[in-house]
């Protein structure tokens, strides 16, 4: 590293962990003080804080968001039930698991993405909907793409919340009865399989949403705030 | 259109540098124009956040410059105070002006708070 080069490091966190669209510029006029004689504890400094300045707003922007997918992720236990009641009721259902392996798997499979789908999908819709419309920006197009904006996220994290629910489901030793447990009952649990489906529901929510409100969506000109 | 609320004490400060360094107010001579007057360091990340506010109150407009060498090839964003910036500065002058009117003089034990 020369002195004309600041810290390779420093300059690659910049790039890649402060949030904002004015960090070229920004990196720009870090690199012209440091050329002009700044030291390399003042080029760190200002890096750090542009980080910390940049999520804090970053958070800030998003509150409305957080906030939703906080309270919606409550909801996830209460909908595993809905959802485990209406599975056992079905023909269907049966039916599944009289399949030969790895086809009773791969349907059990399945079946769970698709409840964890539409419950961060129905979340996702219920908040976007409005505010597509109150920023007149509502566009089947907009929508789909922020739908599919939480399906990887759902890909990777999906492994561990279906282990949880068939590891659950079978019942032993967790003192769960689904027979008798309410949604409304669920949404009040706070045991370990009731926190753990609202830990992994909202990353997937927030992922899901983060990009694409509020900032990215202008309001039409004459609107207040 | 900006809203009717008053500037804070480093957005104002801002656009009063914005204003004073006329066609040169970017990252670098803002921050060193706040620094000289307020007699201390000033992160250029929380700058280009009130930079960023300002913008969208509509109260400053930014142009990118050209790319240069010593910049690492990245353009300077050169910061303009539209009129309703000059326009929310005046009225924050006025009010502030107004209240000032009634600030006693510091002088040594001449001053008891209420």
């Amino acid at each position: 590293m020369s002195r004309t080069d600041p810290p390779f490091m420093a300059t690659w966190m910049l790039e890649h962990w402060a949030p904002g669209a004015r960090n070229d510029a920004l990196a720009g006029d870090l690199l012209e003080e440091f050329r002009s004689g700044r030291s390399t504890g003042w080029y760190w400094g200002q890096v750090l804080a542009a980080i910390v300045i940049g999520c804090s707003r970053e958070i800030l922007n998003h509150r409305n968001v957080l906030l939703f997918a906080v309270l919606w992720s409550i909801l996830s236990p209460s909908w595993v039930v809905l959802s485990w009641n209406a599975e056992v009721n079905t023909r269907a259902y049966g039916l599944m698991w009289q399949m030969d392996w790895p086809w009773s798997t791969l349907c059990s499979i399945a079946l769970s993405l698709a409840t964890s789908l539409t419950f961060i999908w129905s979340g996702m819709i219920l908040y976007l909907i409005p505010r597509m419309g109150a920023t007149r920006s509502f566009s089947v197009l907009r929508l789909g793409r922020s739908l599919l904006r939480a399906l990887p996220m759902l890909f990777a994290i999906s492994a561990v919340p279906y282990a949880l629910s068939l590891m659950l489901s079978s019942g032993h030793g967790h003192g769960i009865d689904w027979h008798t447990l309410t949604p409304l009952n669920a949404i009040a649990d706070l045991r370990t399989w009731a926190m753990l489906e609202r830990l992994f529901n909202l990353p997937i929510l927030l992922y899901g949403l983060w990009g694409v409100t509020p900032l990215h969506w202008k309001r039409p000109e004459g609107m207040s705030e | 259109m900006a809203d009717r609320s008053y500037l804070g004490e480093f957005e104002l400060m801002i656009l009063l540098a914005v204003i004073h360094l006329r066609e040169e107010a970017y990252g670098v001579p803002i921050s060193r124009e706040l620094e000289a007057h307020r007699g201390r360091g000033v992160s250029v990340g929380s700058v280009y956040a009130a930079l960023e506010r300002l913008e969208g109150k509509g109260l400053v407009s930014s142009s990118l410059g050209d790319p240069t060498p010593e910049r690492g090839g990245k353009a300077k964003r050169y910061f303009r105070v539209t009129r309703a910036g000059l326009r929310q500065v005046h009225e924050t002058r006025r009010v502030l002006s107004k209240l000032w009117h009634a600030l006693p003089e510091l002088k040594e034990n001449a001053y008891e708070p209420h």
